[in-house]
């Protein structure tokens, strides 16, 4: 799964740390999901959705 | 799944401490009773034993306890200790079977205090180099 965490997130300037405090992960997730490495829970994508301030989840994370 | 937990330490810490004293008075009150006098590991009874455990545990709970700060174990993190205890699991397994095999070509005799002290080391290792090879590829 391909997302845009990182395009939304220096979008809004924030860091990673800061986006990791706001949905209350570690650094390392907020990394390894920006690396596509890891795939998040639909809880997950849905604080990050919401933190990047984007209406649909679709719009961060797609299935490709 | 919940996403993640603080874990907070000073909880952790707390619960330490009230383990320490159970196996503390497990001790005096096995003692008391002069249950299990006879000797073992060294020490002249199993409360001994029990009283020794519990001061040490009181000991390296109140210095790490300096040392901890809260942590955040999310999703992830999880995921990761979930794998990193499979392949334990799988270490065990193969290695019991080799142990079996290699016990019918050649055998041998160990004590049982030493061998599973010796297992019980493999499987941390085990588990702390599986989790640090996961954290780094997932």
């Amino acid at each position: 799964m391909k997302n845009k965490i990182a395009f939304y997130r220096n979008k809004l300037g924030i860091t990673q740390q800061e986006l990791a405090r706001l949905v209350k992960v570690t650094r390392q997730t907020i990394i390894s999901l920006e690396q596509n490495k890891y795939n998040p829970s639909l809880e997950l994508a849905y604080k990050i959705t919401k933190a990047l301030k984007q209406k649909k989840i679709e719009d961060v994370f797609d299935l490709r | 799944m919940v996403v993640s937990k603080k874990i907070v330490s000073k909880k952790i810490i707390f619960s330490k401490y009230i383990f320490a004293l159970v196996i503390i008075l497990s001790g005096l009150i096995l003692n008391f009773f002069k249950i299990g006098m006879n000797e073992m590991f060294s020490y002249s009874s199993v409360g001994n034993y029990l009283i020794y455990c519990g001061i040490l545990l009181t000991f390296i709970v109140s210095i790490t306890s300096f040392f901890k700060r809260d942590k955040i174990i999310d999703e992830r993190a999880e995921k990761i200790g979930y794998k990193a205890t499979a392949y334990v699991w799988w270490i065990l397994f193969l290695g019991g079977f080799l142990l079996i095999i290699f016990d019918g070509i050649y055998h041998f005799q160990v004590s049982l205090g030493l061998f599973v002290s010796y297992t019980i080391c493999l499987l941390l290792i085990v588990y702390v180099i599986a989790y640090k090879i996961l954290e780094r590829i997932m």
